[in-house]
């Protein structure tokens, strides 16, 4: 944990363009490859009318700002809780956030308690949940 | 066996993960920032194994085989300790729980991850929403 933080502390926004090209090299890393994600025919089936992108994609995003907020912490040893809110099309941005909402000591270690999410440009949410890090 | 003929407690798995360089690769440019890049020459981001878990169990629930919708509502997911590309992981599925509500079926799916010596790395826990199109 970077020695300015506190609760309350705000981590940086980030903007993210979720492109189809993203999305395929993500059914390709991860063996995903629900036509939903990748074909746009099937996709005009289903009540998105389109194809998103994987939930897990945007949550692996999601999960290296703690990465980036706790570098020497958040690989090894958390937890996350996400419910996905909306879905995100190919071509659009995400942004995601973060706070601080406690930070609890016990002995040497302490526990920094976080509200995180993604939401898109408009404001709606994506993914919202809560994260725990031990630093 | 598939999620509509699936009783709750259903296993799945175990799934070795396989983390090949190239995978690696691709995950990391997906996901991640450029900064945090050096990071992965010696470990895994930590949702990697999720994701991979996540693939084989909609491989064997056969989600999109059976004419359903299906929606990622929620994701949980801890770990222990570090997670290297060089480890053996075993990832082991359960349908915890499965409920119509209305014209839908909600989906619980738990995983615990282990290594080679069956020592808990992680967990996880998928909830999924089965809706007819």
């Amino acid at each position: 944990m970077k020695n300015d933080m506190y609760k309350g502390y705000k981590f940086r926004e980030n903007k993210i363009l979720i492109d189809q090209k993203k999305i395929d090299l993500y059914a390709k890393a991860s063996g995903d490859n629900n036509p939903i994600h990748l074909n746009e025919e099937y996709a005009q089936t289903t009540s998105y009318g389109k194809r998103i992108a994987h939930g897990m994609l945007t949550l692996g995003i999601l999960s290296e700002i703690l990465v980036k907020e706790f570098p020497k912490s958040w690989y090894k040893k958390g937890n996350i809780k996400v419910r996905f809110t909306a879905p995100v099309f190919p071509s659009e941005y995400i942004i995601t956030y973060g706070e601080i909402i406690s930070i609890i000591e016990f002995g040497e270690k302490k526990i920094a308690k976080c509200n995180i999410g993604c939401k898109k440009i408009d404001g709606t949410d994506i993914i919202t949940g809560k994260a725990e890090i031990v630093v | 066996m598939n999620v509509l003929d699936a009783e709750v407690g259903q296993t799945y798995g175990p799934y070795e993960l396989k983390f090949d360089n190239n995978k690696i690769k691709e995950y990391i440019n997906c996901v991640t920032f450029l900064e945090n890049k050096e990071l992965y020459s010696e470990y895994l981001p930590p949702f990697f194994p999720v994701a991979l878990a996540l693939s084989e169990l909609i491989e064997d629930l056969k989600l999109f085989q059976l004419g359903l919708e299906a929606v990622h509502s929620g994701q949980e997911a801890s770990w222990e300790r570090e997670i290297s590309p060089k480890m053996n992981i075993f990832a082991k599925g359960k349908l915890s729980s499965k409920k119509y509500i209305r014209k839908s079926l909600f989906l619980v799916i738990s995983v615990e991850y282990n290594d080679l010596n069956n020592q808990l790395i992680g967990s996880s826990i998928s909830r999924i929403i089965l809706n007819e199109k």
